[in-house]
């Protein structure tokens, strides 16, 4: 094997998954090329370096850490459906008060205005009325109004 | 305790299962989450999130996967996730780890330590060259490769997590593979 197929294999080798026949040619390669075997170690280091990174250790902060943020969500979560709640009593008390004070002024306008017609039929009957005798008409009859005319 | 005992005592809000499920997964939860952000205390904060989020949405289980595969499914979810909404925090935070290393190492220097300095020095080298291969990887390769190599689950399992089929992992993980010693020849051959 040549330099260029060793390092198609390479990663492979140091992680042990060559086939029987491939590892033998790598490892004779290795044998006499100290470049190729360099390599080889720089890259078995660099994939040891996962292994490092691993944590083995027993954490018991983690498990009360944990359980304190469990109950601050717990808290949270119970003052968030408080709020909820109370937000969505205050919207229906909203738009009970808009319903109400509508209702309200409905009333007073309608009242305002039945008055208004109230007054202006009384002026227009007495208007009629004072018309009606200030002229001939209150004391002259139809039939001797067309005799007249006629 | 058994998995179904254990999910009736987190539904009843029990602590003993709380503590059971927490002993039993956190080291391959944080692992898990390690393996994406490649920071001890983001992993740590992550895995938090993943066991409230448990905690929180027991009720939901329906116990159509095993528990550890719905464990390690919000632990994916959540780091990746944790990784496309900081992905300008991270840089922020490796250009001051940069600079933070580049002191601690003179410090070292000075303290003559210098075979234990230039062996962190290298590693730290290693392993950022390591991260920067494995972000570059496509998401489904990266996810077969984190569940194989940092919490060392078999091929069936890591199967079920990513809802594939046995031989579609073997393919990500050797196409995985493939890239990844093709980043690292490069890098070493130079």
């Amino acid at each position: 094997m040549k330099c260029n197929e060793i390092h198609n294999h390479i990663l492979f080798f140091v992680e042990k998954q060559l086939k029987a026949e491939q590892l033998q040619a790598v490892e004779l390669h290795l044998q006499t090329c100290s470049a190729c075997r360099q390599l080889a170690e720089e890259i078995s280091q660099t994939l040891d370096l996962i292994h490092l990174e691993k944590n083995n250790s027993s954490d018991d902060v983690f498990f009360e850490e944990l359980m304190l943020q469990q109950n601050e969500k717990r808290v949270q979560s119970a003052s968030t459906l408080f709020l909820a709640k109370s937000q969505k009593t205050l919207e229906v008390l909203k738009i009970a008060a808009v319903i109400s004070f509508g209702i309200f002024m409905g009333v007073l306008i309608g009242n305002k205005l039945q008055s208004n017609q109230t007054d202006f039929a009384q002026s227009e009957t007495e208007f009629v009325q004072e018309l009606f005798n200030n002229t001939d008409l209150a004391y002259e009859s139809v039939e001797e109004y067309l005799a007249e005319n006629n | 305790m058994n998995e179904q005992e254990l999910i009736i005592g987190i539904q009843q809000n029990n602590p003993l299962a709380y503590k059971v499920l927490v002993s039993k997964y956190r080291v391959s939860i944080v692992n898990t989450c390690m393996g994406f952000v490649h920071n001890n205390d983001d992993a740590h904060d992550l895995a938090q999130e993943v066991f409230l989020e448990v905690f929180q949405s027991a009720e939901k289980f329906r116990g159509d996967s095993k528990l550890s595969t719905w464990l390690y499914r919000i632990a994916v979810n959540k780091s990746l996730n944790f990784l496309r909404s900081n992905k300008k925090r991270s840089l922020m935070k490796s250009i001051e780890q940069f600079f933070k290393s580049e002191k601690n190492s003179t410090y070292e220097i000075a303290d003559s330590e210098q075979a234990s300095a230039e062996f962190d020095l290298l590693n730290s080298e290693k392993a950022r060259l390591l991260h920067q291969a494995l972000e570059s990887l496509p998401e489904n390769q990266r996810i077969a490769f984190i569940l194989s190599k940092y919490d060392d689950l078999p091929y069936g399992k890591i199967a079920e997590i990513m809802d594939v089929s046995l031989a579609s992992v073997e393919s990500l993980l050797f196409r995985a593979k493939k890239n990844l010693q093709t980043k690292l020849v490069n890098f070493y051959k130079k």
